[in-house]
C-alpha cells in the first residue's frame, strides 16, 4: 500500500512538473477500465513467471500509441523494477490522491428501494453540503435494510435505515429489563 | 412474588418504552478487515479510533480491542468469536476505551475478564460503575505508608514476612510449591475481618489455569465461607491470549472500586508469568520486535503499571477526593482510608530467580515470599524460606504484641540454619549449640501449618511466644504439632477473654503473658510424663 502511494505520487508529480496533468489523469483512467475489462491482463501483468521482456512489448503495443509518453515511460519503469503487480494498487491510489487534491469525496450509498434520478440528485446534492467537498455519488440496492438508506463516506458511515432502528430498539430494550427484574 | 404480570401492564410498558423511543440516523465509523487470523484482526480505515479502545464486529458478533495504530492499517486483538471474523468484515468503533462495569453484586461470583458472569448464576446485580481497565495510579499525594496489618493466617508470614495492608508482596517459587495454597488460606483468614469494621474484599485473579484448579479454588472458598466475599476472574489457559492478558487489569478495576470508596480489598494474581507470556504472545502476532526471551520490550512496564495500581489511599477525604484520574463513574464517591493490597505470584523455573520475569517483578514489588521445593519435600509446609524472604513494610504492619514475640524468632532461626549441618553429628557436640538445634526444630515445627488452617492473629502470638522462651524445648520434636493443638484449644476455652484481649488491643500485657507460660508448662508436664525415655 505504501509503495502504491509512493509510485501514485511520483507519477503525478513528474506529470505536474511536464504540465500534463490532464493527460496523465485519462490515461490513469484509460489504463484502469482496460485492466478492469480484461482479467486475462490483469493476471498477465501479476504473474511471476512472464519475464519482464514480454510485458514490455506488450505494454508498448497495447499503450504505445494511446497514452502521453510520461505514462508509458511509468509503466515501463514499473516493469524494470518488478512492481508490475501493484499496477491495480498504483492506479486506486493515484484516483484517491488526485480526488483529495481536488476536493472530491466517493460515496456509496446502499437503499432499500430503487432510487429515482430526482432523489439521487438532491441526495449528492445534500451531501455534498453537508461535507462542504464535491462528492461523487454511487447507488445501490439492498432490500435487507427493509426502508431508509445507507451511506458511506470515507469511513464515516450515515445510517438511516429502519433496519439500525429496529437494532437499537432491540439493544434498548435488552438494557433495560424492565421485565426480567 | 409468583403473580402473574397482566396484560395491560406489558403494553404499557411497552408503550412506555417505544414512545420515548427516538428514530434518529446512527453516525458511526467503520472499517474493513484486510487480514485475519491467530486471533489478530487487521483493518483498514478507523481513521479516528484510539489506542485501546473496543470496536466490534457486528457480522460475527466479535469484540476486538485496538493495539496498533499503524500508518495503514489498525492492529485489533480479538476477545471472542475469533473464528468467526472474515475478511472483508465491517467493525464498527464503539468509542468506548476498554472498560469493565464493576458491581458489588460480583462478590460470589465467577467472571470473566469482559465482566460476563461464567458461573451460570443469571447477570451480575447491582448497580454499576464503569472502570477503564488502563488507568493511571494514585500520585504520590494521595497515598499514605502501610500501617494497618493484613493478616494472612499463615504463621511463618505474619510473624517474619508481614503484610499491610496497602502493600505488594510477590509469591514466588517453583511449580507445585504451595503458591496457591498461601493464597487460599489468605483469602479464607480475612472472614473474620467482616465482623470488624475494616472488612477486607477479596478478588482471585485466575489467569491461564486449569478450569479444573479455578473451580477446585472456588470450591475451598465456598466450604470455608470465603466466596460470600471474594470474586474470582477466570481467563482460563483456554481462552483467547488478550483474555488472558488483560484479566489483572480487570481485576485490579474491580479492587480500585473498593480502594476508591474507603474500603480495603486483597487482590491476588494467579499468576503473573502466565499473564507475560500471553502479552508476549499478542505482541509477537502484532510483530511488535522481540526482545529478550522472546518477550517484548514493555513488558516490565505491563506488570509495573498493574502492580502501582495497589496502593494505599490517604485517610483524609478531602485530599482522597482530588485523586488523580479518577473515572467519571466514581466522582463525588471519593473516600479516604481505603487500600488495595496485591499479592501477584510468579512461577519459576527450577528455582532459577534471576530470570527476566522475575526480577522484574521482585523489582517493582514490596518483597517477596520464597517457597522452595526442597522444603515442601522435607514437609516444611507452607515450604517457605524464611531467610530470603523479605517484606519491605515489616513491623510497621505488625501489631504490638506480634512484632514483641517474632523479633527473636528470625534470629533463632537463622542461628539454627547456620548449625542444621551440623546436626548430624548429635550429641557430640557442645551443650550451647545442642541447645541451639533444638530450639530450632521446635521453630520449625511450630511453623508448619495445615492446608485451610489459617490461625488467627492471637493464637499465633501465643504459640509464637512460648516456642521462643524455650517451654518446647524438652518436648519431643514430633509431639510439638499436638501439643500445639491442645494448648490452643485449652487456651480458647479457658482463656477466651485474654485472647480476644490480644486481638483486640494488639498487645500482649505481662499478666497475659505469665498466663501463656503458665498453662503451657501445665501443658507439657502432661507430655513429658508420657514419653518412656
Amino acid at each position: 500500500m505504501i509503495v502504491a502511494r509512493r509510485y501514485a505520487r511520483a507519477l503525478y508529480e513528474e506529470g505536474e512538473r511536464q504540465s500534463k496533468t490532464a493527460a496523465v489523469d485519462e490515461d490513469v483512467a484509460v489504463i484502469r477500465t482496460t485492466l478492469e475489462a480484461s482479467r486475462d491482463l490483469l493476471s498477465f501483468f501479476q504473474s511471476p513467471i512472464v519475464p519482464a521482456g514480454k510485458k514490455l512489448n506488450v505494454v508498448r503495443e497495447l499503450f504505445g500509441k494511446r497514452v502521453d509518453i510520461v505514462t508509458l515511460r511509468f509503466l515501463e519503469l514499473l516493469v524494470e523494477n518488478d512492481r508490475e503487480e501493484i499496477l491495480p494498487d498504483i492506479l486506486s491510489a493515484y484516483s484517491r490522491m488526485r480526488d483529495e487534491q481536488k476536493g472530491i469525496v466517493e460515496a456509496h450509498a446502499r437503499s432499500a428501494m430503487p432510487m429515482p434520478e430526482k432523489d439521487r440528485e438532491k441526495l449528492a446534492q445534500a451531501l455534498e453540503d453537508l461535507t462542504g467537498q464535491k462528492v461523487r455519488l454511487h447507488v445501490t440496492e439492498e432490500s435487507d435494510l427493509v426502508g431508509g438508506i445507507v451511506i458511506r463516506i470515507g469511513d464515516l458511515v450515515y445510517d438511516a435505515s429502519v433496519r439500525r432502528q429496529l437494532e437499537r430498539l432491540r439493544e434498548r430494550m435488552e438494557a433495560g429489563s424492565y421485565l426480567l427484574n | 412474588m409468583a403473580t402473574a404480570i397482566r396484560p395491560d401492564e406489558v403494553t404499557s410498558v411497552l408503550r412506555r418504552e417505544l414512545g420515548g423511543f427516538e428514530a434518529g440516523t446512527d453516525i458511526y465509523e467503520v472499517g474493513t478487515v484486510l487480514q485475519v487470523g491467530d486471533g489478530i484482526a487487521r483493518l483498514y480505515g478507523l481513521a479516528n479510533v484510539q489506542a485501546g479502545e473496543l470496536v466490534r464486529f457486528p457480522r460475527s458478533g466479535a469484540t476486538g480491542m485496538v493495539l496498533n495504530l499503524e500508518e495503514d492499517s489498525v492492529g485489533v486483538v480479538l476477545f471472542d468469536n475469533v473464528d468467526k471474523v472474515k475478511e472483508g468484515d465491517e467493525a464498527k468503533r464503539t468509542e468506548r476505551i476498554a472498560s469493565i462495569e464493576v458491581s458489588e453484586g460480583m462478590l460470589g461470583r465467577v467472571i470473566d475478564p469482559l465482566g460476563n458472569p461464567v458461573d451460570g448464576a443469571g447477570a451480575v446485580s447491582g448497580e454499576t460503575f464503569e472502570m477503564p481497565l488502563e488507568r493511571k495510579a494514585p500520585g504520590v499525594i494521595y497515598r499514605e505508608p502501610v500501617k494497618e496489618p493484613l493478616q494472612t493466617g499463615i504463621k511463618a508470614i505474619d510473624s517474619m514476612i508481614p503484610i499491610g495492608r496497602g502493600q505488594r508482596e510477590l509469591v514466588i517459587g517453583d511449580r507445585q510449591t504451595g503458591k496457591t495454597a498461601v493464597l487460599v488460606d489468605t483469602i479464607i483468614n480475612q472472614k473474620s475481618t467482616h465482623e470488624t469494621d475494616k472488612p477486607v474484599f477479596c478478588i482471585y485473579v485466575a489467569v491461564g489455569q486449569k478450569s479444573s484448579t479455578v473451580a477446585q479454588v472456588k470450591r475451598s472458598l465456598e466450604e470455608n465461607g470465603a466466596m460470600d466475599y471474594t470474586v474470582i476472574v477466570n481467563a482460563p489457559a483456554s481462552s483467547p491470549a488478550p483474555m488472558q492478558f488483560i484479566a489483572p487489569y480487570a481485576g485490579t478495576c474491580i479492587g480500585e472500586y473498593f480502594r476508591d470508596t474507603g474500603r480495603h480489598a486483597l487482590i491476588v494474581f494467579d499468576d503473573l508469568s502466565k499473564q507475560a507470556v500471553a502479552y508476549r504472545e499478542v505482541s509477537l502476532l502484532l510483530r511488535r520486535p522481540p526482545g529478550r526471551e522472546a518477550y517484548p520490550g514493555d513488558v516490565f512496564y505491563l506488570h509495573s503499571r498493574l502492580l502501582e495500581r495497589s496502593a494505599k489511599i490517604n485517610t483524609n477525604d478531602g485530599v482522597a477526593s482530588l485523586m488523580n484520574d479518577v473515572p467519571n463513574s466514581l466522582q463525588g464517591l471519593v473516600k479516604g482510608g481505603g487500600s488495595l493490597t496485591a499479592l501477584p505470584v510468579i512461577e519459576t523455573q527450577a528455582g532459577d530467580v534471576s530470570a527476566y520475569i522475575p526480577t522484574n517483578v521482585i523489582s517493582i514489588t514490596d518483597g517477596q515470599i520464597y517457597l522452595e521445593a526442597d522444603l515442601f519435600n522435607a514437609g516444611v509446609r507452607p515450604a517457605i524460606n524464611v531467610g530470603i524472604s523479605v517484606s519491605r513494610v515489616g513491623g510497621n504492619a505488625q501489631i504490638k504484641a506480634m512484632k514483641k514475640v517474632a523479633g527473636t524468632l528470625r534470629l533463632d532461626l537463622a542461628q539454627f540454619r547456620e548449625l542444621e549441618a551440623f546436626s548430624k553429628f548429635g550429641s557430640d557436640l557442645d551443650p550451647a549449640t545442642q541447645r541451639q538445634l533444638r530450639r530450632g526444630e521446635r521453630l520449625v515445627e511450630v511453623l508448619k501449618q495445615g492446608q485451610y488452617q489459617p490461625a488467627p492473629v492471637e493464637e499465633q502470638v501465643a504459640i509464637i511466644y512460648i516456642a521462643t522462651q524455650g517451654l518446647l524445648d524438652a518436648i519431643p520434636v514430633e509431639r510439638v504439632k499436638e501439643f500445639e493443638r491442645q494448648y490452643v484449644e485449652r487456651l480458647q476455652m479457658k482463656h477466651e477473654d485474654e485472647m480476644s484481649q490480644i486481638r483486640r488491643t494488639g498487645t500482649m500485657s505481662d499478666e497475659i503473658a505469665e498466663l501463656l507460660k503458665k498453662e503451657a508448662n501445665d501443658l507439657s508436664s502432661l507430655f513429658k510424663e508420657e514419653v518412656a525415655v
